[in-house]
């Protein structure tokens, strides 16, 4: 992940571009990292297919307690422990950062496949794909650095702070 | 487990969102992007053009020493300096560029010297089919086809936007085919070579197709 978006950004940004340069290099450690970010999913999934299957499940599926929680879910930026009050596996911010996540990671596979085989497809094909790839960048990134946010915020995210260790408390 | 798996519904429908926006999204997707970006405007410098190299880093020249060369299947072999190359009757090119990565900028004005004019010079040799464009960057390298190098337009640019050209736009010469997609510019040009067919060129090598027309 971190290979993508250093890779992408030196392909990107005009500045990094020029004193980076070795465009070619940086294309291909771009596609190796997605390949490996698309195949290593993919290969868990067809050998651990039930525990997948059962993950997917408690990400996908809302309970009604998971309604509550979008009734206020400004606690939980501020650190609000009883926020993050589970009403499964997961709350329900996690459930819906579950979704738009894979969202993005799948809308950037896609509209990546268009820019590397641009020659099989229309030049408009690959000039929307090329914008929707950059937007789904930014939404990704934004999403992972407030999922790191959210985690440090958490009761065992501040243990890890303060340096007392992990939180056996809630286990 | 007993709700409604809306998560899964989400997933699916951003994901036909994407395709739709890919396939028929007319201009919202650039939207997006630059309604994100906001001030940043795509992050490029003020002429609109990304910058890409295959080496790490431009290629210096020296304007008393700098020469481009024409060789190969010739009568006679040319080495042109700078102000001589700069001293002949420019041609002026406005063409969009297009890069195949998606990006373009619109109307870019281009001056510098007809290859078909180098090529006239120069005598071109029976048994010459294609040209052989190669940069001062040491790796970059793509070929013409001997009609196509030929065609109006087809410059060895020395200016853009009445200005030298930049260093990273490939100073002080760079081959500019109006027609063709930016991977055929190749820039810091220093040799053109009369062979007597088409070779493979750098991103040709690296699985480019070789017609690089832009395709509307």
């Amino acid at each position: 992940m971190l290979v993508l978006v250093l890779s992408g950004v030196v392909l990107y940004v005009p500045a990094l571009s020029q004193s980076v340069g070795q465009r070619f290099w940086v294309r291909s450690a771009h596609l190796a990292a997605a390949a490996v970010l698309a195949l290593v999913p993919a290969v868990f999934a067809a050998v651990r297919w039930p525990e997948v299957r059962a993950l997917e499940g408690q990400l996908s599926r809302w309970e009604p307690a998971d309604r509550d929680w979008f009734l206020r879910p400004w606690r939980v930026l501020v650190g609000d422990a009883e926020a993050q009050l589970q009403s499964g596996r997961f709350n329900a911010g996690q459930k819906l950062f579950a979704a738009l996540v894979a969202v993005g990671l799948a809308a950037l596979l896609l509209t990546g496949i268009p820019m590397s085989w641009w020659s099989r497809f229309d030049a408009a094909v690959v000039t929307r794909s090329r914008d929707l790839h950059v937007t789904a960048a930014y939404a990704v990134v934004a999403l992972l650095a407030g999922h790191v946010y959210l985690a440090l915020l958490s009761p065992d995210g501040m243990h890890l702070l303060s340096r007392r260790g992990r939180s056996t408390e809630r286990r | 487990m007993t709700g409604p798996a809306l998560g899964r519904r989400l997933f699916l429908a951003g994901t036909a969102g994407c395709l739709a926006l890919m396939a028929a999204g007319g201009g919202v997707p650039a939207a997006l992007r630059s309604w994100l970006e906001g001030p940043l405007g795509e992050l490029t410098p003020s002429d609109g053009f990304h910058f890409y190299s295959v080496t790490a880093s431009i290629p210096r020249w020296d304007r008393s020493t700098w020469r481009l060369v024409v060789d190969g299947l010739v009568a006679r072999p040319q080495s042109l300096g700078l102000d001589e190359l700069a001293g002949r009757a420019l041609t002026s090119v406005t063409a969009d560029f297009h890069c195949v990565s998606g990006w373009s900028v619109p109307s870019v004005r281009w001056e510098g010297v007809p290859v078909a004019d180098l090529l006239d010079a120069s005598g071109v040799a029976d048994g010459a089919g294609a040209v052989r464009f190669e940069s001062a960057d040491g790796a970059y390298v793509d070929y013409l086809d001997l009609a196509t190098a030929r065609r109006e337009g087809v410059i060895i640019a020395l200016r853009l936007r009445g200005a030298e050209l930049g260093g990273e736009r490939g100073a002080p010469a760079r081959l500019v085919v109006p027609f063709d997609y930016g991977y055929k510019g190749v820039k810091w040009v220093r040799r053109l070579t009369l062979v007597p067919r088409s070779g493979t060129g750098y991103w040709e090598a690296r699985g480019y197709d070789e017609d690089a027309r832009i395709r509307d």
